[in-house]
Protein backbone atom coordinates (compact mmCIF):
# COMPACT_ATOMS: atom_id res chain seq x y z
CA UNK A 1 0.00 0.00 0.00
CA UNK A 2 2.58 2.46 0.77
CA UNK A 3 4.36 1.42 -2.02
CA UNK A 4 1.43 2.32 -4.29
CA UNK A 5 1.50 5.55 -2.51
CA UNK A 6 5.08 6.32 -3.22
CA UNK A 7 4.53 5.48 -6.97
CA UNK A 8 1.69 7.77 -7.04
CA UNK A 9 3.27 10.67 -5.45
CA UNK A 10 6.41 10.30 -7.70
CA UNK A 11 4.27 9.91 -10.69
CA UNK A 12 2.65 13.39 -8.96
CA UNK A 13 6.12 14.98 -8.78
CA UNK A 14 7.29 13.68 -11.97
CA UNK A 15 4.51 15.47 -14.05
CA UNK A 16 4.09 18.48 -11.82
CA UNK A 17 8.19 19.11 -12.31
CA UNK A 18 6.68 18.67 -16.44
CA UNK A 19 4.29 21.33 -16.68
CA UNK A 20 5.99 23.51 -13.97
CA UNK A 21 8.85 23.95 -16.49
CA UNK A 22 6.38 23.83 -19.48
CA UNK A 23 4.51 26.72 -17.77
CA UNK A 24 7.58 28.69 -16.79
CA UNK A 25 9.05 28.14 -21.12
CA UNK A 26 5.86 29.32 -22.39
CA UNK A 27 6.05 32.72 -20.17
CA UNK A 28 9.42 33.75 -22.40
CA UNK A 29 7.08 34.64 -24.86
CA UNK A 30 5.28 37.39 -22.45
CA UNK A 31 6.11 40.78 -23.51
CA UNK A 32 6.98 39.60 -26.81
CA UNK A 33 5.25 39.62 -30.47
CA UNK A 34 2.48 36.72 -30.67
CA UNK A 35 3.16 36.16 -33.95
CA UNK A 36 6.47 36.41 -35.03
CA UNK A 37 8.64 35.80 -31.62
CA UNK A 38 11.70 36.99 -32.55
CA UNK A 39 15.05 35.24 -32.62
CA UNK A 40 16.03 32.15 -30.97
CA UNK A 41 19.68 30.56 -30.11
CA UNK A 42 20.24 27.95 -32.01
CA UNK A 43 20.09 24.99 -29.64
CA UNK A 44 15.87 25.63 -28.99
CA UNK A 45 15.45 26.96 -32.91
CA UNK A 46 17.25 23.27 -33.71
CA UNK A 47 15.57 21.17 -30.91
CA UNK A 48 11.76 23.19 -31.55
CA UNK A 49 12.42 22.11 -35.79
CA UNK A 50 12.75 18.31 -34.62
CA UNK A 51 9.97 18.43 -31.95
CA UNK A 52 7.70 20.24 -34.47
CA UNK A 53 8.54 17.33 -37.43
CA UNK A 54 8.29 14.72 -35.13
CA UNK A 55 4.75 14.06 -33.58
CA UNK A 56 3.75 10.82 -32.01
CA UNK A 57 2.86 9.54 -35.35
CA UNK A 58 6.33 9.02 -36.44
CA UNK A 59 7.43 7.94 -33.28
CA UNK A 60 5.01 5.08 -32.49
CA UNK A 61 2.83 4.54 -35.74
CA UNK A 62 6.07 4.85 -37.84
CA UNK A 63 7.99 2.60 -34.89
CA UNK A 64 5.26 -0.12 -35.78
CA UNK A 65 5.88 0.05 -39.58
CA UNK A 66 9.13 -0.43 -39.33
CA UNK A 67 8.58 -4.07 -37.28
CA UNK A 68 6.24 -4.75 -40.04
CA UNK A 69 8.73 -3.83 -42.96
CA UNK A 70 12.51 -4.34 -41.08
CA UNK A 71 14.88 -2.36 -41.58
CA UNK A 72 13.38 -0.32 -45.04
CA UNK A 73 12.25 1.96 -42.74
CA UNK A 74 15.99 3.04 -42.32
CA UNK A 75 14.82 4.84 -45.51
CA UNK A 76 12.44 7.19 -44.23
CA UNK A 77 14.94 8.02 -41.74
CA UNK A 78 17.49 8.96 -43.79
CA UNK A 79 14.72 11.05 -46.09
CA UNK A 80 13.70 13.11 -42.76
CA UNK A 81 17.24 13.72 -42.07
CA UNK A 82 18.99 14.83 -45.05
CA UNK A 83 15.90 15.86 -47.23
CA UNK A 84 13.47 17.05 -44.39
CA UNK A 85 16.27 18.68 -42.26
CA UNK A 86 19.59 19.31 -44.20
CA UNK A 87 18.51 20.72 -47.35
CA UNK A 88 16.02 22.69 -45.91
CA UNK A 89 18.70 24.63 -43.83
CA UNK A 90 21.11 24.23 -46.86
CA UNK A 91 18.36 25.87 -49.10
CA UNK A 92 15.62 27.43 -48.07
CA UNK A 93 16.15 28.52 -44.21
CA UNK A 94 17.63 31.37 -44.77
CA UNK A 95 16.21 32.44 -47.86
CA UNK A 96 12.68 31.93 -46.25
CA UNK A 97 14.20 34.35 -43.16
CA UNK A 98 15.27 37.02 -45.87
CA UNK A 99 12.24 37.41 -47.48
CA UNK A 100 10.38 37.73 -44.97
CA UNK A 101 11.95 40.08 -43.52
CA UNK A 102 12.13 41.85 -46.61
CA UNK A 103 8.58 41.51 -47.61
CA UNK A 104 7.51 42.69 -43.90
CA UNK A 105 5.56 39.47 -43.70
CA UNK A 106 4.40 37.98 -40.21
CA UNK A 107 3.46 34.12 -41.03
CA UNK A 108 3.95 31.93 -44.00
CA UNK A 109 0.58 32.92 -45.72
CA UNK A 110 1.26 35.95 -45.72
CA UNK A 111 4.70 35.78 -47.12
CA UNK A 112 3.62 34.02 -50.02
CA UNK A 113 0.76 35.95 -50.47
CA UNK A 114 2.59 39.12 -50.06
CA UNK A 115 5.67 37.53 -52.19
CA UNK A 116 3.30 36.72 -55.22
CA UNK A 117 1.53 40.15 -55.03
CA UNK A 118 -1.92 38.88 -53.97
CA UNK A 119 -2.93 39.45 -50.36
CA UNK A 120 -5.94 37.45 -51.40
CA UNK A 121 -4.22 34.26 -52.37
CA UNK A 122 -2.43 34.64 -48.28
CA UNK A 123 -6.05 34.51 -47.14
CA UNK A 124 -6.72 31.68 -49.17
CA UNK A 125 -4.19 29.58 -47.76
CA UNK A 126 -4.59 30.92 -44.08
CA UNK A 127 -7.74 29.64 -44.18
CA UNK A 128 -6.94 25.93 -45.39
CA UNK A 129 -3.92 26.19 -43.38
CA UNK A 130 -6.08 27.24 -40.34
CA UNK A 131 -9.02 24.10 -41.14
CA UNK A 132 -6.42 20.90 -42.41
CA UNK A 133 -4.05 21.78 -39.22
CA UNK A 134 -6.79 22.53 -36.56
CA UNK A 135 -7.99 19.65 -37.57
CA UNK A 136 -4.60 17.77 -37.79
CA UNK A 137 -4.14 19.18 -34.31
CA UNK A 138 -7.14 17.11 -32.85
CA UNK A 139 -5.49 13.73 -34.17
CA UNK A 140 -2.20 15.22 -32.48
CA UNK A 141 -4.26 15.86 -29.39
CA UNK A 142 -6.07 12.74 -29.05
CA UNK A 143 -3.15 10.57 -29.94
CA UNK A 144 -1.73 12.32 -26.03
CA UNK A 145 -4.44 11.72 -24.57
CA UNK A 146 -5.18 8.15 -25.35
CA UNK A 147 -1.60 7.66 -24.32
CA UNK A 148 -2.39 9.63 -21.05
CA UNK A 149 -5.13 7.58 -20.50
CA UNK A 150 -2.92 4.52 -19.94
CA UNK A 151 -1.36 6.49 -16.84
CA UNK A 152 -4.03 8.61 -15.79
CA UNK A 153 -7.56 7.69 -14.20
CA UNK A 154 -9.69 10.44 -16.14
CA UNK A 155 -12.17 9.82 -18.98
CA UNK A 156 -10.56 10.01 -22.36
CA UNK A 157 -12.77 13.15 -22.87
CA UNK A 158 -11.72 15.09 -20.05
CA UNK A 159 -7.77 13.92 -20.95
CA UNK A 160 -8.50 15.37 -24.86
CA UNK A 161 -9.55 18.50 -23.32
CA UNK A 162 -6.75 19.28 -21.00
CA UNK A 163 -4.44 18.53 -23.76
CA UNK A 164 -6.24 21.06 -26.11
CA UNK A 165 -6.36 23.55 -23.15
CA UNK A 166 -2.82 23.15 -22.06
CA UNK A 167 -1.54 23.33 -25.39
CA UNK A 168 -4.49 26.46 -26.42
CA UNK A 169 -2.42 28.10 -23.18
CA UNK A 170 1.16 27.84 -24.24
CA UNK A 171 0.09 29.45 -27.56
CA UNK A 172 -2.13 32.55 -25.86
CA UNK A 173 0.70 33.44 -22.60
CA UNK A 174 4.04 32.80 -24.84
CA UNK A 175 2.80 33.08 -28.62
CA UNK A 176 5.53 31.82 -31.23
CA UNK A 177 8.60 32.44 -28.83
CA UNK A 178 6.73 30.49 -26.13
CA UNK A 179 5.94 27.74 -28.33
CA UNK A 180 9.63 27.76 -29.43
CA UNK A 181 11.09 27.70 -25.94
CA UNK A 182 8.43 24.60 -24.78
CA UNK A 183 9.13 22.67 -27.86
CA UNK A 184 13.12 22.82 -27.51
CA UNK A 185 12.10 21.47 -24.03
CA UNK A 186 9.93 18.70 -25.50
CA UNK A 187 12.38 17.62 -28.08
CA UNK A 188 14.81 16.91 -24.83
CA UNK A 189 12.71 15.37 -23.56
CA UNK A 190 11.63 12.81 -26.72
CA UNK A 191 15.82 12.44 -27.22
CA UNK A 192 15.94 10.70 -23.37
CA UNK A 193 13.49 8.68 -23.61
CA UNK A 194 13.95 7.15 -27.17
CA UNK A 195 17.58 6.92 -26.19
CA UNK A 196 16.39 4.62 -23.29
CA UNK A 197 14.33 2.43 -25.95
CA UNK A 198 16.85 2.36 -28.01
CA UNK A 199 19.92 1.50 -25.37
CA UNK A 200 17.44 -1.51 -24.36
CA UNK A 201 16.53 -3.24 -27.59
CA UNK A 202 20.62 -2.83 -28.01
CA UNK A 203 21.51 -4.86 -25.15
CA UNK A 204 18.58 -7.56 -26.05
CA UNK A 205 19.66 -8.52 -29.85
CA UNK A 206 23.75 -7.89 -28.19
CA UNK A 207 24.57 -4.77 -30.24
CA UNK A 208 23.12 -3.56 -33.19
CA UNK A 209 25.78 -5.89 -35.84
CA UNK A 210 24.57 -9.22 -34.43
CA UNK A 211 20.73 -7.54 -34.11
CA UNK A 212 21.25 -7.01 -38.12
CA UNK A 213 22.78 -10.27 -38.74
CA UNK A 214 20.09 -12.14 -37.30
CA UNK A 215 17.48 -10.04 -38.49
CA UNK A 216 18.90 -10.59 -42.19
CA UNK A 217 18.18 -13.92 -41.92
CA UNK A 218 14.31 -13.88 -41.04
CA UNK A 219 12.68 -15.53 -43.66
CA UNK A 220 10.74 -12.93 -45.89
CA UNK A 221 7.48 -12.25 -45.51
CA UNK A 222 4.16 -10.84 -47.15
CA UNK A 223 5.57 -7.08 -46.53
CA UNK A 224 8.97 -7.60 -46.39
CA UNK A 225 9.38 -9.99 -49.81
CA UNK A 226 13.31 -9.78 -50.02
CA UNK A 227 13.80 -9.76 -46.34
CA UNK A 228 13.91 -7.75 -43.46
CA UNK A 229 16.91 -6.15 -44.62
CA UNK A 230 16.29 -5.19 -48.02
CA UNK A 231 14.19 -3.11 -50.04
CA UNK A 232 10.99 -4.79 -51.21
CA UNK A 233 9.83 -5.29 -54.94
CA UNK A 234 6.57 -3.94 -55.98
CA UNK A 235 4.29 -2.04 -55.04
CA UNK A 236 5.28 -2.60 -51.19
CA UNK A 237 8.55 -0.92 -52.65
CA UNK A 238 6.85 1.99 -53.83
CA UNK A 239 4.99 2.33 -50.79
CA UNK A 240 8.18 2.81 -48.63
CA UNK A 241 9.74 5.30 -51.42
CA UNK A 242 6.50 7.28 -51.37
CA UNK A 243 6.89 7.71 -47.46
CA UNK A 244 10.09 9.01 -47.99
CA UNK A 245 9.18 11.40 -50.14
CA UNK A 246 5.94 12.73 -48.51
CA UNK A 247 7.59 12.85 -45.07
CA UNK A 248 10.84 14.68 -46.20
CA UNK A 249 9.53 16.72 -49.09
CA UNK A 250 5.96 17.54 -48.34
CA UNK A 251 7.83 19.10 -45.01
CA UNK A 252 9.30 22.01 -46.77
CA UNK A 253 6.29 23.89 -47.40
CA UNK A 254 4.29 23.20 -43.90
CA UNK A 255 3.14 26.43 -42.49
CA UNK A 256 4.63 25.61 -39.01
CA UNK A 257 8.22 24.35 -40.60
CA UNK A 258 8.22 27.30 -42.53
CA UNK A 259 7.48 29.84 -39.14
CA UNK A 260 10.46 28.51 -37.78
CA UNK A 261 12.88 30.10 -39.83
CA UNK A 262 11.70 33.51 -39.15
CA UNK A 263 12.90 32.91 -35.67
CA UNK A 264 16.50 32.50 -36.94
CA UNK A 265 19.37 34.66 -35.43
CA UNK A 266 21.73 35.20 -38.31
CA UNK A 267 23.08 33.11 -40.97
CA UNK A 268 26.43 32.49 -39.21
CA UNK A 269 23.83 30.21 -36.88
CA UNK A 270 22.59 27.87 -39.72
CA UNK A 271 25.50 25.57 -39.68
CA UNK A 272 24.94 24.85 -35.61
CA UNK A 273 21.25 24.79 -36.21
CA UNK A 274 21.29 22.58 -39.05
CA UNK A 275 24.18 20.52 -37.37
CA UNK A 276 22.09 20.16 -34.08
CA UNK A 277 19.10 19.63 -35.58
CA UNK A 278 20.06 16.51 -37.82
CA UNK A 279 22.25 15.02 -34.77
CA UNK A 280 18.94 15.02 -33.00
CA UNK A 281 16.59 13.68 -35.55
CA UNK A 282 19.05 10.73 -36.34
CA UNK A 283 18.96 9.64 -32.61
CA UNK A 284 15.44 9.53 -32.92
CA UNK A 285 14.30 8.77 -35.70
CA UNK A 286 16.80 6.47 -36.83
CA UNK A 287 17.09 5.32 -33.25
CA UNK A 288 13.44 4.60 -32.93
CA UNK A 289 13.06 3.01 -36.66
CA UNK A 290 16.05 0.93 -35.79
CA UNK A 291 15.10 -0.64 -32.59
CA UNK A 292 11.24 -1.15 -33.62
CA UNK A 293 12.97 -3.10 -36.88
CA UNK A 294 15.00 -5.67 -34.13
CA UNK A 295 12.22 -6.05 -32.01
CA UNK A 296 11.15 -8.78 -34.47
CA UNK A 297 13.65 -10.86 -33.06
CA UNK A 298 12.02 -11.10 -29.81
CA UNK A 299 8.45 -9.79 -29.64
CA UNK A 300 5.49 -12.41 -30.43
CA UNK A 301 3.65 -11.59 -33.93
CA UNK A 302 1.74 -8.66 -34.09
CA UNK A 303 -1.09 -7.84 -36.70
CA UNK A 304 -1.34 -4.08 -35.91
CA UNK A 305 1.35 -1.62 -36.15
CA UNK A 306 0.07 0.43 -33.16
CA UNK A 307 0.95 -2.22 -30.94
CA UNK A 308 4.30 -2.60 -31.45
CA UNK A 309 6.17 0.22 -29.47
CA UNK A 310 3.87 0.35 -26.46
CA UNK A 311 4.44 -4.06 -25.66
CA UNK A 312 8.36 -3.39 -26.33
CA UNK A 313 8.26 -0.40 -23.69
CA UNK A 314 6.34 -2.46 -21.96
CA UNK A 315 8.65 -6.29 -22.31
CA UNK A 316 12.20 -3.64 -22.00
CA UNK A 317 11.81 -1.34 -19.71
CA UNK A 318 11.33 -0.90 -15.67
CA UNK A 319 8.14 1.44 -14.69
CA UNK A 320 11.23 4.63 -14.87
CA UNK A 321 11.62 3.75 -18.24
CA UNK A 322 7.76 3.71 -19.45
CA UNK A 323 7.33 6.55 -17.28
CA UNK A 324 10.14 8.65 -19.26
CA UNK A 325 8.66 7.00 -22.52
CA UNK A 326 5.12 8.57 -22.13
CA UNK A 327 6.94 11.34 -21.35
CA UNK A 328 8.59 11.29 -24.60
CA UNK A 329 5.81 10.50 -26.34
CA UNK A 330 3.18 13.17 -24.82
CA UNK A 331 6.10 15.65 -25.73
CA UNK A 332 6.13 14.76 -29.47
CA UNK A 333 1.90 14.95 -29.44
CA UNK A 334 2.33 18.57 -27.75
CA UNK A 335 5.30 20.06 -29.40
CA UNK A 336 3.29 19.17 -32.78
CA UNK A 337 -0.40 20.24 -31.08
CA UNK A 338 1.15 23.94 -30.36
CA UNK A 339 3.01 24.17 -33.28
CA UNK A 340 -0.05 23.48 -35.31
CA UNK A 341 -2.38 25.84 -32.78
CA UNK A 342 -0.04 28.68 -33.81
CA UNK A 343 -0.28 28.34 -37.17
CA UNK A 344 -3.98 27.95 -36.97
CA UNK A 345 -4.81 31.34 -34.10
CA UNK A 346 -2.29 33.11 -36.41
CA UNK A 347 -4.57 32.63 -39.52
CA UNK A 348 -7.74 33.48 -37.82
CA UNK A 349 -6.12 36.07 -36.15
CA UNK A 350 -4.55 38.03 -38.43
CA UNK A 351 -4.19 36.12 -41.97
CA UNK A 352 -7.63 35.83 -42.88
CA UNK A 353 -8.82 39.29 -41.43
CA UNK A 354 -5.55 40.95 -43.14
CA UNK A 355 -5.03 43.53 -40.30
CA UNK A 356 -2.40 43.11 -37.57
CA UNK A 357 -4.10 40.95 -34.41
CA UNK A 358 -4.90 42.52 -31.05
CA UNK A 359 -4.81 40.72 -28.15
CA UNK A 360 -8.62 40.15 -28.10
CA UNK A 361 -8.29 38.33 -32.08
CA UNK A 362 -5.13 36.18 -30.38
CA UNK A 363 -8.01 34.94 -27.90
CA UNK A 364 -10.72 34.13 -30.50
CA UNK A 365 -7.71 32.58 -32.86
CA UNK A 366 -6.41 30.62 -30.22
CA UNK A 367 -9.60 29.89 -28.87
CA UNK A 368 -10.95 28.71 -32.59
CA UNK A 369 -8.14 26.56 -32.44
CA UNK A 370 -8.52 24.71 -29.14
CA UNK A 371 -12.54 24.39 -29.85
CA UNK A 372 -12.10 23.10 -33.63
CA UNK A 373 -9.10 20.65 -32.00
CA UNK A 374 -10.85 19.40 -29.00
CA UNK A 375 -14.26 19.09 -30.65
CA UNK A 376 -12.81 17.11 -33.16
CA UNK A 377 -10.72 14.90 -30.98
CA UNK A 378 -14.51 14.14 -29.51
CA UNK A 379 -16.15 13.05 -32.67
CA UNK A 380 -15.43 10.01 -34.68
CA UNK A 381 -16.32 10.92 -37.73
CA UNK A 382 -15.27 9.86 -41.60
CA UNK A 383 -14.64 13.54 -42.49
CA UNK A 384 -12.52 14.62 -39.92
CA UNK A 385 -10.82 11.04 -40.16
CA UNK A 386 -10.32 11.97 -44.17
CA UNK A 387 -8.85 15.70 -42.81
CA UNK A 388 -6.44 14.15 -40.13
CA UNK A 389 -5.11 11.86 -43.00
CA UNK A 390 -4.78 13.98 -45.89
CA UNK A 391 -3.64 17.40 -43.86
CA UNK A 392 0.40 16.73 -44.71
CA UNK A 393 0.05 16.05 -48.43
CA UNK A 394 -3.03 18.62 -48.97
CA UNK A 395 -0.90 21.66 -47.59
CA UNK A 396 1.78 20.33 -48.90
CA UNK A 397 0.39 20.25 -52.72
CA UNK A 398 -1.31 23.58 -52.50
CA UNK A 399 1.82 25.54 -50.92
CA UNK A 400 5.19 23.79 -52.02
CA UNK A 401 5.17 24.51 -55.60
CA UNK A 402 4.37 29.01 -54.39
CA UNK A 403 6.79 28.63 -52.05
CA UNK A 404 10.06 26.95 -53.64
CA UNK A 405 9.09 29.45 -56.43
CA UNK A 406 9.58 32.27 -54.28
CA UNK A 407 12.66 31.55 -52.06
CA UNK A 408 14.23 29.30 -54.50
CA UNK A 409 13.88 30.46 -57.66
CA UNK A 410 12.98 34.01 -56.75
CA UNK A 411 9.79 34.04 -59.12
CA UNK A 412 6.67 36.26 -57.88
CA UNK A 413 3.76 35.76 -60.26
CA UNK A 414 0.04 35.78 -59.24
CA UNK A 415 -1.47 34.41 -61.81
CA UNK A 416 1.34 31.36 -61.43
CA UNK A 417 0.88 31.01 -57.82
CA UNK A 418 -3.00 31.03 -57.98
CA UNK A 419 -2.87 28.04 -60.30
CA UNK A 420 -0.37 25.77 -59.25
CA UNK A 421 -1.93 26.32 -55.68
CA UNK A 422 -5.90 26.03 -56.85
CA UNK A 423 -4.73 22.85 -59.37
CA UNK A 424 -2.29 21.66 -56.70
CA UNK A 425 -5.22 21.53 -53.85
CA UNK A 426 -7.62 20.18 -55.97
CA UNK A 427 -6.08 17.20 -57.44
CA UNK A 428 -4.86 16.18 -54.68
CA UNK A 429 -8.36 16.13 -52.53
CA UNK A 430 -9.54 14.68 -55.23
CA UNK A 431 -7.24 11.88 -56.17
CA UNK A 432 -7.93 10.98 -51.98
CA UNK A 433 -11.45 10.87 -52.51
CA UNK A 434 -11.86 9.20 -56.03
CA UNK A 435 -8.93 7.09 -56.50
CA UNK A 436 -6.66 6.38 -53.62
CA UNK A 437 -7.42 2.99 -52.53
CA UNK A 438 -7.91 3.63 -48.44
CA UNK A 439 -9.62 6.79 -48.56
CA UNK A 440 -11.41 7.09 -51.79
CA UNK A 441 -15.46 7.44 -50.96
CA UNK A 442 -16.28 5.62 -53.62
CA UNK A 443 -15.09 2.43 -55.43
CA UNK A 444 -11.58 4.34 -57.18
CA UNK A 445 -12.64 5.54 -60.73
CA UNK A 446 -8.87 4.09 -61.73
CA UNK A 447 -7.97 1.20 -59.75
CA UNK A 448 -5.07 0.39 -61.66
CA UNK A 449 -3.35 3.85 -60.03
CA UNK A 450 -4.69 3.86 -56.84
CA UNK A 451 -1.37 2.90 -55.28
CA UNK A 452 0.46 6.62 -56.37
CA UNK A 453 0.14 8.74 -53.34
CA UNK A 454 -1.90 11.64 -53.92
CA UNK A 455 0.89 14.01 -52.91
CA UNK A 456 2.50 13.57 -56.07
CA UNK A 457 -0.63 13.98 -58.02
CA UNK A 458 -1.04 17.40 -56.49
CA UNK A 459 2.56 18.05 -57.12
CA UNK A 460 2.55 17.37 -60.89
CA UNK A 461 -0.98 19.13 -60.76
CA UNK A 462 0.89 21.98 -58.78
CA UNK A 463 3.96 22.39 -61.53
CA UNK A 464 1.44 22.78 -64.58
CA UNK A 465 -0.95 24.86 -62.91
CA UNK A 466 2.28 27.14 -62.33
CA UNK A 467 3.11 26.75 -66.03
CA UNK A 468 -0.53 27.23 -67.16
CA UNK A 469 -0.03 30.33 -65.34
CA UNK A 470 2.62 31.59 -66.06
CA UNK A 471 1.65 31.73 -69.77
CA UNK A 472 -0.95 34.29 -68.99
CA UNK A 473 -0.68 37.88 -69.24
CA UNK A 474 -0.24 38.64 -65.30
CA UNK A 475 2.68 40.66 -64.15
CA UNK A 476 5.11 38.60 -63.57
CA UNK A 477 8.30 39.80 -61.62
CA UNK A 478 12.01 38.47 -61.28
CA UNK A 479 13.82 41.38 -59.52
CA UNK A 480 16.90 40.03 -58.17
CA UNK A 481 17.26 39.74 -54.63
CA UNK A 482 20.96 40.08 -53.64
CA UNK A 483 20.41 39.29 -50.19
CA UNK A 484 19.38 36.02 -51.48
CA UNK A 485 22.08 34.80 -53.23
CA UNK A 486 23.15 31.38 -52.07
CA UNK B 1 34.84 -9.43 -35.40
CA UNK B 2 35.62 -8.11 -38.81
CA UNK B 3 34.19 -11.22 -40.14
CA UNK B 4 31.14 -11.18 -38.64
CA UNK B 5 30.78 -7.45 -39.64
CA UNK B 6 31.38 -8.23 -43.52
CA UNK B 7 29.07 -11.01 -42.98
CA UNK B 8 26.62 -8.59 -41.80
CA UNK B 9 27.11 -6.14 -44.56
CA UNK B 10 26.46 -9.40 -47.11
CA UNK B 11 22.87 -9.91 -45.70
CA UNK B 12 22.41 -6.05 -46.51
CA UNK B 13 20.53 -4.73 -49.31
CA UNK B 14 22.71 -1.91 -50.67
CA UNK B 15 19.89 0.40 -50.60
CA UNK B 16 19.54 -0.15 -46.97
CA UNK B 17 23.18 -0.09 -46.29
CA UNK B 18 23.56 3.66 -48.10
CA UNK B 19 20.43 4.56 -45.39
CA UNK B 20 22.25 3.48 -42.69
CA UNK B 21 25.52 4.59 -43.68
CA UNK B 22 24.15 7.88 -44.48
CA UNK B 23 22.42 8.22 -40.99
CA UNK B 24 25.81 7.30 -38.96
CA UNK B 25 27.53 9.93 -41.32
CA UNK B 26 24.56 12.52 -40.65
CA UNK B 27 25.36 11.82 -36.78
CA UNK B 28 29.17 11.82 -37.01
CA UNK B 29 29.49 15.32 -39.73
CA UNK B 30 26.61 16.91 -37.73
CA UNK B 31 28.35 15.92 -34.09
CA UNK B 32 32.29 16.87 -35.66
CA UNK B 33 30.73 20.03 -36.88
CA UNK B 34 29.12 20.84 -33.80
CA UNK B 35 32.32 20.50 -31.41
CA UNK B 36 34.61 22.82 -34.67
CA UNK B 37 31.59 25.34 -34.29
CA UNK B 38 32.03 25.53 -30.07
CA UNK B 39 35.89 25.47 -30.79
CA UNK B 40 36.17 28.36 -33.16
CA UNK B 41 33.66 30.17 -30.97
CA UNK B 42 35.94 29.88 -27.83
CA UNK B 43 38.98 30.79 -30.03
CA UNK B 44 37.42 33.67 -30.96
CA UNK B 45 36.14 35.12 -27.46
Amino acid sequence: MSGDLTAILRDVLIWALYLGIFFHLARKGRGHDSVLGGAVPFPVQAFAYVATYISAVALVGFGGLAYIYGLQMILVAAGNVWLGTWAVYRFLAWPTRQWQERLGARSPAQLLGLGHHSPLLGRALALIFALFLGVYASAVIKGAAVLLAEILPLPLWSLIWLTALTAGFCVLVGGLRGVLYTEAMQGLVMLLGILVIVGAVFWRVDGPLSGIAALASLPPDARADNGFAALSGGETGWFIISLVLVTSVAVWAQPQMMQRHFALTSRDSLPRASALAMLVLTLLVGGMYFASSLSRLFLPALSHPDEVVPLLVRTLLPYAGMELFVLAVVSASLSTATALCHIAAVAVAEDVPARRSTPAAWFIGVLFCVLLSGACAQIKGQLIAILCTTSWSMVGATALVPYLALVLFRRRNPAAAWGSACLGFTACLAWYLLVSRSTALVPSLLPSLAGIPPFFVGIAASLFGWAAGSLLPAPSLRRPFRGNAQ
Amino acid sequence: MSSDFLATLAGMDALIFLGLASLVFAAFFSAVSLVRNALCKEKRS
